[in-house]
């Protein structure tokens, strides 16, 4: 092989990985560290910020995000929901019937139960972190929210999701009383 | 002949067998009979190995604390304490757990005796309407609790979730005329002591430990406990707590044996007058009762007793021992 071609073999090697090292790849980086940083700081500034505080761990929190829910939402999937928010899921002792985190338990409990009508709470997490907190609980499912991943199928929680998701909207589904069970 | 033999050798197998089952060493499966406080059901006449299977339901119930004092028990069995369970060393447990379809809360149990994760606790997780089971072996003979351990574990333990089971020993235990089962619990309601009417239970009087009532038996059988001049008497006391360390005391008797913490291994201490029983644990207690009078039943932290509760009587009956007691005019 000439000289010429070996140079310019040599320059192609050494000029991609350089080019995209100072170029294409910070941006990537930067646009992801840039969104994370957003809600970073969002929930460093908020005066909410121990209630908006991620309930996942770090280490599970990409797979969390990208759980996809399975369960439509409608009429006859949300009054299944409230079927199992007022009964065998006993989710409105602690959270109460309204969502509000006022349930006849609250003050037992440590954390205190989320108030799903709290709209920054509502925006800033994911069906799949909801799920993910129904699914193991929190705070070692000691003194806060036992795991119902035992206890209720995955189809039960994800519609859970849903029926919680309805607290957040003005005149939510979740706050309708024409929701029968 | 060798079919008069192979008879012969069938024959002594059956016997052999036969002799066996009567001999109380065989292995039988069996349903374990549950008593409420004081009751305790009878001792197993049996050796241990065997396939028992106990099965209890959670009831969440309104009763009294105290007269007119209206409070909402969660309970095993719909009383406080929970049934009395009675199983022997080396019995291999199958526990079912039921929770009513008519409670709110979701319901679990974490018995001392078993070694296990959380003690089944986190098998039996059970939502309103539903059973869950584990199965177990009783390794350590001793008087164990059971309790609630759902979130929020302090509040289900404070509204009554609690009971004890007895592992017996594989020889057994000694002889007595009458047993009994005691166990006290703190209250914490919203109203004061003495406060007619419903009560709810009030959180941040339990954290701060502040109870409104100490209770034995708190929701069991009304009435004494009864013995006679000349028996001996066994009481399996436990205390739930969730807060208190009870200093349990008989007044007018004193404990010829105790077995404190429940260490049924361990040589009994003699002649005691007072002995304690934390959150969690239980001793056994005996004594024979020499004179008829009421025996009470105090923690004698004596406030307690006199002003919050916890006072339960032995009624002894039977002839006076003026040699060994009596008043002077």
């Amino acid at each position: 092989m000439k000289i010429w071609k070996w140079g310019l073999l040599l320059a192609t090697i050494l000029i991609v990985p350089l080019y995209l090292t100072f170029t294409v790849l910070p941006d990537r980086v930067y646009a992801e560290h840039n969104h994370e940083s957003h809600e970073h700081q969002a929930l460093e500034s908020s005066p909410d910020h121990e209630i908006l505080e991620p309930r996942v761990p770090a280490g599970k929190m990409a797979e969390t995000k990208a759980l996809k829910n399975i369960v439509a939402v409608n009429a006859k999937t949300l009054s299944e929901a409230r079927e199992i928010f007022t009964g065998k899921g006993t989710c409105y002792t602690c959270h109460g019937e309204k969502g509000k985190g006022d349930g006849e338990n609250a003050g037992s409990m440590n954390p205190a139960p989320r108030d799903f009508t709290y709209t920054p709470w509502q925006k800033l997490r994911t069906d799949g972190e909801i799920f993910w907190a129904i699914t193991n609980g929190t705070a070692g499912g000691e003194s806060g929210m036992p795991p119902f991943g035992d206890m209720l199928s995955d189809e039960e929680r994800w519609t859970l999701v849903n029926y919680i998701r309805e607290f957040g909207k003005t005149g939510g589904l979740a706050n309708n009383s024409s929701i029968k069970n | 002949m060798n079919r008069k033999i192979r008879f012969g050798v069938l024959f002594l197998i059956g016997l052999l067998v036969n002799f066996g089952i009567s001999n109380g060493s065989y292995a039988a499966d069996e349903v374990a009979k549950l008593t409420t406080a004081p009751a305790v059901p009878p001792a197993l006449n049996r050796a241990g190995g065997a396939n028992v299977t106990v099965e209890l339901e959670t009831v969440e119930k309104k009763g009294q604390l105290a007269d007119g004092v209206e409070y909402s028990f969660w309970t095993y069995g719909g009383t406080v304490p929970g049934p009395f369970i009675r199983v022997k060393e080396g019995d291999n447990v199958t526990f079912s757990l039921k929770n009513s379809k008519d409670n709110k809360n979701i319901h679990s149990i974490d018995l001392h005796a078993v070694s296990g994760q959380g003690g089944g606790a986190k098998a039996t997780q059970t939502t309103p309407g539903g059973k869950t089971s584990f199965q177990f072996k009783a390794l350590n003979p001793g008087i164990y609790v059971y309790h609630c351990a759902s979130p929020h574990i302090p509040t289900h333990i404070a509204n009554g979730m609690y009971g004890l089971i007895l592992v017996e020993p594989e020889g057994g235990l000694s002889k007595v005329d009458k047993e009994f089962y005691v166990m006290q619990g703190d209250y914490y309601t919203k109203g004061g002591t003495g406060e007619k009417g419903a009560q709810p239970f009030s959180a941040e009087k339990a954290r701060a430990e502040q109870p409104t009532y100490v209770k034995f038996n708190a929701m069991a059988t009304p009435g004494n406990m009864k013995a006679n001049v000349g028996d001996t008497v066994r009481i399996y006391v436990g205390n739930g707590g969730p807060n208190l360390t009870s200093s349990f005391h008989i007044i007018g008797e004193i404990f010829d044996k105790v077995y404190p913490q429940g260490a049924m291994g361990s040589e009994p201490a003699k002649n005691v007058q007072t002995t304690s029983v934390p959150p969690g644990g239980a001793a056994i207690v005996e004594f024979k009762v020499d004179v008829p009078a009421n025996y009470i039943l105090v923690d004698h932290a004596i406030f307690r007793a006199i002003d919050k509760g916890a006072v339960a009587i032995i009624e002894g009956a039977g002839a006076e021992n003026p040699a060994l007691f009596k008043p002077l005019k």
